[in-house]
């Protein structure tokens, strides 16, 4: 028994050596992974790289925005890298994604997406962010950008996929390039009345949505009041609605010249299903840049022809086509707005970094930064849509937008003919 | 007049409400657990259904549909079995909210993966895929309400389903070991009974019904999506909660009441009340019958 004690002690003895030295060596190892670690945290001109945060959301119910969103910033920082990359402090730099070129997840969680702010902009001392997903995260981060700035270390935070009206009101540091439907409903609507003779409008608005309810008070009802355009009918419904027989046989009541569609892509192809179920046949079904996506075509085949919309961009032009090949080449997947705004977001930012005369070192960061947010109020460049884009007063981009329709199973611009 | 057709509309959807509240019960009544997968089940198996569609073109063909039909059921089987060898099997022991946890780990992952797919997968989209259907637009005029084909046979084939479901519950040898095991497990292990197989079976038929909802909610909606099933968990608990958890008659009369009180609000109210009224149902439901409306005094558990 003593015998039998003495071995298990010895190897317990001979373990707890071997597990000391275990750890030791872990130890070193994470000393060692640290080091590298925060030696790559804080590189900057040295190394030949500018670092840009990328916080997109990747899971839940924001990724098909987030995912596109980012894919396209990723599409555009591959180019400028592969072209040389950008000018700062007269040397040739590398845009350098953290925490790489996958960018972190915040999913739908705002306290996420604060974390991960707070991450990149003080532990990380990245120049600005691209992101965030989706109204509710952006506007939970930008209010937190005015307490970052209170706290001296402010930073750029700029989304491509917020379109809630009012965000880029909330700090002078968060920016946006969604497209903002606001600026060109009237025109819309005044085209669409030429062309068609339109007297009346009935609507349906997703309300669980602050956006449409949005959009359909502050723009776009007193836009058909100008042109005198009666509202017959208002009939509203859920992202989770499953049946719109109460909003068409609604709408069909009431027989309007325009039916505007306020609503994400699937509601708004399930109500076009509906109709034409039902037969509800008004002049135009006028949709919004929500449904410019390829899900649109995909799902709602027949049903969305002749729907027509306002859009940043003519999917028809060369230059998105382009785009779009390659999107597809790379990732299997169609080009929606979201692509295109994160491509064209990261051009914006090298427009900015190499007006802004920024040091890019360790010691410049602050001041680096707020070099930066000035030289990126004022950037521009001509897009790949083709417009020239450049922030307001409210650091959003407004755009004379495209009037496309669905034609033969794709979205082209409208071009109807002499007005009826 | 508009008020009947939402009566009718309810009834007939309801009946797949119905398929998701007995796959739920049907694992409750045997584990005294609830599977939380069970929605990323229904959303699998749709999915299943929409690639068979897809592929093959459901949207011209009455015997690609039922392939994908026949797919989904399928799909939803093999998935029911694997998520109770992953989240309940090893969990026996385990307090009875671990399950509960783990399959809501499991739905999460699998709920994640699918969205991930989505992306990857050409032929699906990341916001949702298509499930082409024959029956899209097939609709008719019965006076002047307008009934869509999609909800009818929707409403038969789960109606059958529901029929099959319960002879065998009440007639089959393997139905009676399954009653046995919900009354007392320990007694049915001593009269013989395989209690694991019948586990077994029970998470394969009960998600084997869970898929055929899946498909025939996809196929009326005419896509599907990652997020689909947990929309439809939430319905079915509140079916289960109002019918008497693990009473299936209940579940398939409850679901059909579900369905008509939610089209009809949605249709005489508001949709973004629909929610709002079916919780106000399930709240009044536990203060005044807490055991359901179709619990007998034998379904009161430990």
């Amino acid at each position: 028994m003593a015998l039998l004690d003495a071995r298990h002690e010895v190897r317990v003895n001979g373990d707890r050596s071997r597990g000391n030295r275990a750890r030791r060596l872990g130890a070193e190892v994470a000393i060692a992974l640290l080091a590298v670690a925060s030696a790559s945290a804080w590189a900057f001109q040295d190394e030949g790289t500018v670092r840009i945060g990328l916080l997109e959301s990747q899971t839940g119910v924001l990724a098909p925005y987030g995912i596109p969103g980012l894919l396209g910033s990723q599409i555009a920082i591959e180019e400028i890298n592969n072209a040389g990359g950008v000018t700062v402090d007269g040397k040739k730099v590398r845009l350098a994604p953290v925490p790489n070129i996958k960018g972190h997840d915040p999913a739908n969680d705002p306290a996420q997406a604060i974390a991960l702010v707070r991450r990149l902009a003080i532990d990380d001392g990245v120049l600005m962010i691209k992101g965030t997903s989706g109204s509710n995260l952006t506007d939970a981060v930008f209010n937190y950008l005015n307490e970052l700035e209170r706290q001296g270390t402010p930073v750029v935070v700029h989304t491509s996929s917020s379109v809630a009206p009012g965000l880029g009101k909330i700090s002078k540091w968060g920016f946006r390039n969604s497209f903002s439907e606001i600026d060109i409903v009237y025109g819309v609507a005044e085209r669409i009345q030429k062309q068609t003779g339109a007297k009346t409008a009935g609507f349906f608005i997703q309300q669980d949505n602050v956006y449409y309810p949005s959009i359909a008070e502050k723009a776009i009802m007193p836009a058909l009041k100008r042109l005198n355009i009666d509202v017959k009918v208002v009939t509203d419904g859920v992202g989770s609605d499953r049946d719109f027989s109460r909003q068409v046989n609604a709408l069909r009541g009431a027989q309007p010249d325009l039916v505007y569609i306020l609503g994400q892509t699937l509601p708004a192809i399930n109500l076009l299903k509906e109709g034409k179920r039902r037969g509800l046949t008004p002049k135009v079904y006028i949709g919004g840049i929500a449904q410019v996506t390829a899900e649109t075509i995909k799902s709602g085949a027949e049903a969305v022809e002749g729907m027509v919309m306002a859009s940043s961009y003519d999917p028809d032009s060369p230059a998105v086509r382009k785009l779009g090949d390659e999107y597809k080449r790379r990732f299997s997947q169609d080009l929606s707005p979201f692509v295109v705004n994160g491509y064209e977001a990261i051009y914006l930012v090298k427009d900015a970094i190499e007006k802004s005369g920024i040091k890019n070192t360790k010691e410049s960061l602050v001041e680096d930064r707020v070099k930066f947010r000035d030289a990126y109020a004022k950037a521009s460049f001509v897009s790949v849509t083709g417009e020239r884009i450049a922030f307001n007063a409210d650091r959003d981009t407004p755009r004379a937008g495209v009037i496309l329709v669905v034609k033969n199973g794709q979205f082209v611009a409208w071009n109807p003919g002499p007005a009826k | 007049m508009l008020v009947l057709e939402y009566l009718i509309s309810g009834l007939l959807f309801g009946a797949t409400y119905s398929l998701v509240a007995i796959g739920f019960t049907l694992i409750f009544g045997v584990l005294n657990r609830l599977n939380i997968a069970h929605g990323a089940t229904i959303m699998v198996a749709a999915f299943a259904g929409a690639t068979i569609s897809i592929r093959l073109g459901g949207a011209t063909s009455y015997a690609v549909l039922a392939l994908a039909f026949a797919g989904s059921m399928l799909t939803g089987a093999v998935l029911g079995v694997l998520v109770r060898a992953v989240a309940f099997a090893p969990l026996r022991e385990a307090s009875p909210l671990a399950p509960f946890v783990t399959s809501a780990a499991v739905a999460i992952v699998i709920e994640e993966s699918f969205l991930q797919l989505s992306r990857r997968v050409p032929f699906f989209s990341p916001e949702f895929t298509p499930f082409p259907s024959i029956l899209e637009n097939a609709a008719f005029n019965v006076g002047p309400i307008l009934v869509r084909g999609a909800h009818v046979t929707m409403f038969v084939v789960a109606c059958s389903i529901m029929g099959m479901l319960h002879w065998w519950i009440n007639k089959s040898r393997m139905g009676r070991a399954i009653r046995a095991v919900e009354e007392n497990e320990t007694a049915a292990w001593l009269l013989g009974i395989n209690v694991r197989q019948v586990e077994i079976v029970v998470f394969a038929v009960a998600s084997a019904v869970a898929g055929a909802a899946g498909c025939l909610i996809g196929m009326s909606m005419g896509t599907v999506n990652p997020f689909m099933g947990s929309g439809l968990l939430l319905t079915g608990f509140v079916i289960i909660v109002l019918a008497g958890i693990g009473s299936l008659v209940g579940a398939m009369v409850c679901g059909l009441l579900v369905g008509v009180i939610e089209m009809t609000i949605v249709g005489t109210v508001s949709a973004s009340m629909k929610e709002a009224v079916l919780f106000v149902i399930l709240f009044a439901a536990l203060v005044f019958r807490p055991q359901g409306l179709f619990a007998g005094p034998e379904a009161k558990r430990d």
